[in-house]
């Protein structure tokens, strides 16, 4: 499990540390999809560089299955177990063709050719992005580049993945698709923290962390946070338009549950 | 008054072998006072389409006018206003009145008039010049940022303004200080807006023009496209998740009698419908 320990961390500035998260205590264990949500500035994305040791906290404890981030002897095995997706995929694609991009991790750890070969084959089709092996990063859809960010930390085989705000520059299309990569990447066993600030894109996570102002606001699951919408908006967030059809249908006495955040899952409801 | 493009070609490396055509026979109108929505999936030429309305791409026929007159780089100056993604990216000045302020200088403004017109923008997007006037545009959170952008563009006072994605990235509150800062300015300039989150724009909206791999695949109102939201699914956009929530329910026996893009009139439809089928 990755678990966080009062963990504080400050920014260093010239005009004096600033403060990005404040005691925060949580844990991710393997197999479980924790959704990790936020308004921008809360500190998910502190989060989610503490939680592989690139950053080390101001105080407090991170450690992956046992081992404390700030060991340098050991960085190499946190960053091996712990893979990290950031937000825009330009900045991570590094190669000219697809399959040497998601060769690049495995080839810097010196694996034998027949084990890249066989890494890169698994990343790619895990993401959905066979046929595009020899195609230029720089000719994929924005939905594409996402998915070969993901295979290129996919190809390291990370016991956990940090997927920050995966799904932004997606269209509807896009976003089906990267629903199928979580499925795909979920049956495999890993734990995954979703990082977002969107509440429509947590429906399917088994728990949900809402940071707000660098601190632990709510950590439970998305029923239990629906349950109470007025604080939404004290943390910068609110509800999806479906959410928000949900609770109008409730308040017209029509029996929608308070986890129904998706179209299918209203639909269902009516439908009973 | 209008900017209007008629019946518009353009393809990308022509006469080479990686000729690719983007756009076929597209047109699209906005008059000042009107809000039109350019919606298609990755690919399908909306930015295309968005850069020759700017003048920045020359179409290889169909004609482009602005108030009645051809559109080339001395018609489209100080008239159109080009807000490309993530615009914020493009501040650079020391502090936000300075930035806003660029714009107008450029175009002749002496000092004063463009500090006015800096002040007037800054207002019309929802921020106090004199809060945030003085401030580096450098330490402002997304939605403020994006904003002072936007007053950039506007503080030159275009009669239209384009926008490419305007709240990509942009949390909550960013999206509705952006979407509240177009609902103040919409009434003054034509706006064309390009997204692939049709959801968020579709209540706003006036017209929508909707585009698959380079050609129109729905032109009207954007009350005609929420009452049959079939083209969005064809052009592969998909439907916006409120709408596919009302045809889902639909499917599933709740007889509605029209679709909506807002969320209320939407609940109230489905429960009148739900009543009737539970009776």
């Amino acid at each position: 499990m990755i678990r966080f320990e009062s963990v504080s961390y400050s920014y260093p500035g010239h005009l004096g540390a600033v403060s990005a998260l404040r005691d925060v205590t949580l844990q991710i264990d393997e197999r479980e999809l924790v959704a990790v949500l936020g308004a921008n500035g809360s500190g998910k994305s502190t989060l989610a560089l503490l939680a592989n040791g690139l950053l080390g906290p101001s105080s407090g404890l991170v450690d992956v299955d046992g081992i404390d981030t700030r060991d340098e002897a050991r960085a190499f095995d946190i960053r091996a177990q712990v893979g990290l997706v950031l937000q825009n995929p330009d900045n991570q694609i590094v190669a000219t063709t697809v399959e040497e991009d998601v060769a690049f991790g495995p080839e810097n750890l010196g694996m034998p050719r027949d084990e890249i070969r066989a890494r890169v084959d698994r990343a790619i089709a895990a993401v959905g992005l066979e046929g595009l092996e020899r195609r230029e990063p720089h000719l994929l859809s924005g939905g594409q580049k996402q998915r070969l960010a993901i295979a290129g930390v996919l190809a390291l085989d990370p016991l956990y993945l940090i997927l920050d705000e995966p799904a932004s520059m997606l269209d509807a299309a896009g976003r089906r698709e990267f629903d199928a990569v979580l499925g795909r990447l979920r049956a495999q066993g890993r734990g995954i923290v979703l990082i977002t600030h969107d509440l429509a894109a947590v429906a399917g996570a088994d728990r949900v962390v809402v940071l707000a102002e660098g601190a632990v606001a709510f950590d439970g699951d998305l029923g239990e946070l629906l349950r109470h919408p007025g604080r939404l908006s004290e943390w910068g967030l609110s509800l999806p338009p479906v959410g928000v059809l949900a609770e109008e249908l409730r308040s017209r006495g029509v029996p929608i549950p308070l986890d129904a955040i998706t179209p299918l899952s209203v639909a269902e409801a009516l439908w009973r | 008054m209008a900017l209007s493009l008629d019946n518009v070609d353009y393809t990308y490396a022509p006469g080479t072998s990686y000729a690719q055509p983007a756009l076929k026979r597209v047109s699209l109108e906005v008059s000042r006072g009107e809000l039109v929505l350019l919606v298609g999936a990755t690919g399908s030429g909306k930015s295309t389409l968005l850069r020759i309305a700017a003048g920045l791409l020359a179409a290889d026929a169909g004609g482009v006018l602005i108030d009645g007159q051809p559109l080339t780089a001395s018609t489209a100056r100080g008239r159109i206003g080009l807000v490309f993604q993530n615009p914020e990216s493009q501040l650079f000045a020391e502090s936000v009145s300075a930035d806003v302020a660029f714009g107008p200088k450029n175009l002749d403004a002496s000092d004063d008039q463009a500090a006015d017109r800096a002040r007037e923008a800054l207002r019309a997007v929802g921020l106090d010049p004199d809060a945030f006037g003085p401030r580096s545009p450098f330490a402002l959170s997304g939605g403020e940022a994006r904003r002072v952008a936007i007053a950039g563009v506007l503080a030159m006072r275009p009669r239209y303004l384009l926008l490419d994605e305007p709240t990509t990235g942009l949390d909550v509150r960013g999206r509705e200080a952006v979407l509240g800062g177009l609902e103040r300015i919409r009434r003054e300039v034509g706006i064309v807006v390009v997204t692939h989150d049709a959801e968020e724009f579709l209540g706003q909206a006036d017209r929508v023009l909707l585009l698959a791999d380079g050609a129109p695949a729905f032109s009207g109102t954007a009350d005609e496209l929420v009452a049959d939201p079939s083209p969005l699914v064809d052009a592969g956009v998909g439907l916006p998740p409120l709408i596919e929530a009302q045809v889902l329910a639909r499917q599933a026996g709740c007889l509605i009698d029209r679709l909506s893009a807002l969320p209320t009139e939407a609940a109230e439809q489905i429960a009148i419908a739900y009543r009737r089928g539970r009776a």
